[in-house]
């Protein structure tokens, strides 16, 4: 593992037996974080975010079976594979909330209704940094003025349903920070808040960021707010990265079909105003008994038959930090990759004398 | 009422009572709409937008005020005092879409099932079952469901799909206004882009009228004919779309703006940081309600509440109004 890295994704795969089929909504999937680095996690509804992002906490449900490797590296203990650990073992309990902390799209799950907010951010304190009360307390306390919770010392005796929408998502950021986390993953956290308060916390988990060098992993369909947070963006799509690259590499200069068609549908406020809005046309596949062939394939605007539709292209480095995988990129990378598949084709049809299917 | 709207809402007030505290959510908010046009609704979580919505589509029980409302058939009533004859012939003229697509559809109930409820609320004994089911394929169709699935339950569709099964269901029966709460928000950009501009295209087939709640605002900017903005409860502006983010009139409608995340990383937008928490509403201030974080408060501000005035064809509540030059988008050709 490169000693710059905090984390790395190799190919996780995340399958589901359901009693119509297996589902694979997460099916290869690679990426990498810096030590100190905002990675963004973007794509269509659906397509594996938050199943590849609560695997590295190893808290999807049961029935969720994950393969591959998520490495971790810890200043103490080196490289660890997390998907390796006993999901309900000591190893990964003492990793999670202390090194790796995330903060969910919806506050009210994060928190019990029984004890007060200030109780339930002590009790991590208590668990990771210190077995004494009153000075657990401080350190929350500290954090909760951090988090620009006014009147801390009230407010930290107050349940969760004294709190409104947006004070409660401060205070879950608050408990996800308390222990100085070294990761950060964050889904959807502030979908649910209007913009005034959405750019405070923004703010803050900079700041955070900055003061503790944490890495963040960001997950939200607000291209917006990437724009603002991320310093690199992993664009997925049907449970596989299809491409990434620096922030502004993916929003100047998109390779991949699915991530032009997204950039696409953003309106701009200020913008010309045209009758409709540019949108991709259809839905995504459900996957399962998935074909062989690029999951992009039905709503691509640039799909070669034959190709396409007959084998998957993988993701491949077409220039430093940009990854494609698409065989209509006209880059070397994925030109070499296009003329294998199309030579692994014919072939194919050579044999069957003829077409596939 | 004027000729020229559909929808007239005159000082709404709605308080709810709990426990001896008492919050008002709505105070005296009025506006019009004309027929054909879409008003959106923006301001902070919890002004009161939703309540707002409720109250117009009587899903809620308004404390005071009117929404006085052009007909079908031409008559001027208001909806909140309409007597029971009328109310029935009239109550399905204005529907609403409700704000999360997950927990609004029962799980227990087909999705034709879903679809058809409000026929049956309206029209029992007047449509068979029949003329029913092929109302619920034809607006299916329209809003882009494929309709060889309406059997399915509402887990088995994505959230792009639930989204069309609410606004189905709440066009089903032909209304005249839409009440959009949040309907897009949980969406990602490419399928809320296949949303709006679904809602667009029924908008003008079938001649609608939108009220559209959003914390969206580049959504609202462009499906909205005029924005309305509220503050704890209030409406403190209200005008044309482009006119109000070009140049905002109140200090709260810049600092909503300043805030709006740009998709292009290149853009550094300077935001204007609001003092404060968001006053409990259950205890709002004196004077303006926004005076306590407003950069440009004066003494008269803390003691008088500013009225809904009008102002170069905008309504803005705010004592200085006229003298100030605030910052809005830019708008290029
Ligand atoms: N516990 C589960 N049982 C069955 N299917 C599941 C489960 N969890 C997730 N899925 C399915 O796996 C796919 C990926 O889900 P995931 O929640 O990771 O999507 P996402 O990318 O986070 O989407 P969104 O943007 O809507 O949050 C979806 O099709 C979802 O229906
Ligand atoms: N049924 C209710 N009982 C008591 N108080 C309520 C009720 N519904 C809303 N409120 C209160 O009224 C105020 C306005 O709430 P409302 O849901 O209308 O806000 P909103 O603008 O739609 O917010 P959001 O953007 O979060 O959806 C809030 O202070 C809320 O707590
Ligand atoms: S591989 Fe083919 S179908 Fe897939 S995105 Fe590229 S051009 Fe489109
Ligand atoms: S009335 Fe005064 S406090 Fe209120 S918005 Fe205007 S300037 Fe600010
Ligand atoms: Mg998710
Ligand atoms: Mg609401």
């Amino acid at each position: 593992m490169d000693e710059n890295s905090i984390l790395e994704i190799k190919d996780l795969n995340i399958s589901i037996s359901m009693h119509e089929g297996l589902l694979t909504p997460v099916r290869g999937v690679n990426f990498d974080m810096k030590k100190g680095e905002t990675v963004g996690l973007v794509g269509e509804s659906g397509c594996g975010k938050s199943l590849t992002c609560r695997a590295i906490l190893a808290i999807n449900d049961k029935k969720c079976r994950a393969s591959g490797k998520i490495l971790y590296n810890s200043d103490e203990k080196g490289e660890i594979d997390l998907l390796m650990l006993d999901p309900r073992g000591k190893d990964i309990r003492a990793i999670r909330g202390k090194d790796i902390a995330m903060i969910f799209q919806e506050p009210m799950v994060a928190f019990s209704p029984l004890y007060t907010i200030g109780n339930q951010i002590t009790e991590a304190t208590l668990l990771h940094i210190t077995k004494d009360k009153q000075k657990a307390k401080e350190i929350s306390l500290d954090v909760m003025k951090k988090v620009g919770i006014a009147n801390a010392e009230k407010r930290y005796n107050q349940y969760p349903h004294e709190f409104s929408g947006g004070m409660l998502q401060r205070a879950m950021i608050s408990m996800a920070l308390v222990c100085n986390p070294k990761i950060l993953i964050a889904d959807e956290p502030t979908t649910a808040l209007d913009v005034t308060i959405q750019a405070q916390i923004l703010e803050l988990m900079k700041e955070m960021q900055k003061d503790f060098n944490m890495g963040i992993l960001f997950i939200t369909h607000d291209l917006g707010v990437v724009a603002k947070m991320c310093d690199r963006v992993n664009v997925m799509y049907l449970g596989k990265i299809v491409e990434s690259g620096t922030t502004e590499k993916i929003y100047e200069d998109p390779e991949h079909p699915y991530t032009r068609g997204l950039m696409g549908s953003v309106h701009k406020i200020g913008q010309k105003k045209t009758e409709r809005l540019f949108s991709i046309e259809g839905t995504v596949p459900l996957a399962m008994n998935l074909p062989r062939a690029c999951g992009f394939y039905e709503r691509c605007d640039a799909r070669i038959e034959g190709l396409c539709d007959r084998e998957e292209p993988d993701l491949v480095e077409v220039a430093p930090e940009h990854c494609v995988a698409c065989f209509a990129c006209p880059h070397p990378a994925c030109q070499a990759q296009r003329a294998a598949a199309e030579e692994m084709i014919r072939r194919e049809d050579g044999r069957t004398g003829g077409k596939r299917g | 009422m004027d000729k020229e709207n559909i929808l007239e809402v005159r000082n709404l007030h709605k308080t709810f009572t709990s426990k001896k505290i008492v919050v008002k959510a709505v105070t005296d908010v009025s506006f019009n709409i004309h027929p054909g046009e879409t008003i959106g609704i923006v301001g902070e979580s919890g002004c009161g937008k939703t309540t707002l919505g409720r109250c117009i589509a009587r899903a809620y029980q308004a404390t005071s005020g009117e929404v006085w409302y052009r007909t079908m058939d031409g008559d001027e009533v208001d909806f909140l005092t309409v007597e029971k004859d009328q109310m029935k012939k009239i109550r399905k003229e204005i529907q609403m879409v409700f704000q999360d697509p997950y927990s609004s559809l029962d799980p227990r109930m087909t999705v034709l099932d879903i679809i058809k409820e409000p026929l049956r609320a309206n029209y029992k004994g007047i449509m068979s079952d029949k003329e029913m089911n092929a109302k619920v394929m034809d607006i299916a169709n329209r809003v882009g469901l494929n309709t060889t699935y309406l059997k399915r339950y509402p887990h088995a569709f994505s959230g792009g799909q639930r989204q069309r099964i609410g606004i189905a269901r709440a066009l089903v029966v032909d209304p005249k206004i839409v009440i959009c709460d949040e309907a897009v928000s949980a969406l990602d950009v490419s399928v809320q882009a296949q949303v709006i501009n679904l809602l667009k295209d029924l908008q003008r087939e079938m001649h609608l009228t939108y009220i559209f709640i959003s914390h969206d605002l580049s959504v609202v900017e462009h499906i909205s004919d005029e924005v309305g903005v509220m503050y704890l409860g209030r409406m403190v502006e209200f005008g044309r779309t482009e006119e109000l983010f070009a140049r905002p009139r109140h200090p709260y409608t810049e600092a909503l703006l300043s805030a709006v995340p740009v998709a292009d990383p290149k853009i550094e937008i300077e935001r204007i940081q609001l003092k404060g928490e968001i006053p409990n509403p259950a205890n709002p201030p004196s004077g303006c309600y926004f005076h306590e974080r407003c950069s440009y408060c004066q003494q008269k501000c803390a003691e008088e509440v500013p009225p809904l005035q009008h102002l170069e064809g905008r309504l803005v509540a705010c004592h200085r109004a006229e003298e100030l030059h605030l910052r809005g988008f830019s708008y290029s050709e």
